[in-house]
């Protein structure tokens, strides 16, 4: 299922969909959870996608600034796409929609001496 | 044994009389309940009791339960106000800290942490902790479900994370 390209991050179906989820507002902050749910993904499922976005350099990451005890709860990590990633991500998106639309044309052409 | 005779009477009628003052307590611990989740409603019976005080009805027997009840509610609704008073994130803080996650949930999801690097550990454990009082409200095969995705990736994220801090050149 991975397309990967010449450089970045495995573009996986989930990958495309955590980018796709961060791209509709780049400049947003979202946590993991939030991030599940605007990609449609389960909940858990997304941290190594994340940790391999952010190595690649398209994801900065920093904690909430909150003080926890007053809270009541962990701080958050959020999320955002930098300003790197932006342009990677949609270029990568771009290229991996033009290779399934080229797979799909493949596909869908009729094979020679075939009566349909 | 004749004084036995005369109290016996007495005792029958404390017999009868005692359900009905059981019920008439608790209907006006009911009715003070309803009285405090409805403070319009206090206000109106303010008004019947002043007319029925105008109206020389004070001792009838339904006067005085609502009394009891009205005073019952007045509590109530002091107890609801100061609940109210308390500030936005003060209220956040007491109802994430009630509710808290899964202990299971949380168990799997310290396997997961204890499976990434021990570099990495504290900030993973920090962020899954904060997904799981997250979830905290949810029903809590969710929130094992949770855990248990985290554990399933949990060799997946070791190898993306282990793999950043042993090609640091890769990063790029």
């Amino acid at each position: 299922m991975s397309m990967s390209g010449s450089s970045g991050p495995r573009m996986t179906l989930p990958t495309q969909l955590v980018l796709r989820a961060l791209l509709e507002h780049p400049t947003r902050e979202m946590y993991g959870l939030e991030i599940c749910a605007a990609a449609g993904l389960p909940s858990g499922t997304i941290h190594p996608i994340l940790a391999r976005l952010e190595q690649a350099g398209w994801l900065e990451s920093h904690w909430e600034e909150v003080d926890p005890k007053e809270k009541g709860r962990p701080r958050r990590r959020y999320y955002r796409l930098s300003p790197d990633g932006i342009e990677l991500a949609r270029d990568a998106l771009a290229r991996a929609h033009a290779a399934v639309a080229k797979l799909t044309a493949l596909r869908l052409r009729p094979t020679p001496g075939s009566t349909t | 044994m004749s004084r036995r005779r005369t109290a016996a009477p007495g005792l029958d009628r404390a017999r009868e009389l005692a359900p009905a003052l059981a019920l008439d307590r608790v209907y006006a611990r009911g009715l003070a309940c309803q009285l405090a989740l409805d403070p319009d409603l206090v206000l109106t019976l303010d008004r019947t009791r002043e007319l029925a005080l105008t109206l020389d009805l004070a001792d009838t027997p339904a006067l005085v339960c609502h009394d009891r009840a009205c005073l019952f509610s007045r509590a109530l609704l002091e107890t609801l106000k100061a609940i109210n008073a308390v500030g936005a994130a003060e209220g956040e803080r007491a109802t994430v800290a009630g509710r808290r996650p899964s202990r299971c949930a949380g168990r799997l999801a310290g396997f997961a942490v204890w499976m990434v690097p021990p570099a990495q550990r504290p900030r993973y454990r920090e962020e899954f902790r904060a997904e799981l009082y997250d979830l905290a409200g949810r029903r809590w095969w969710r929130q094992l479900a949770y855990g248990a995705r985290l554990l399933c990736r949990a060799c997946e994220l070791r190898r993306v994370v282990s793999g950043a801090a042993r090609f640091p050149a890769r990063e790029r």
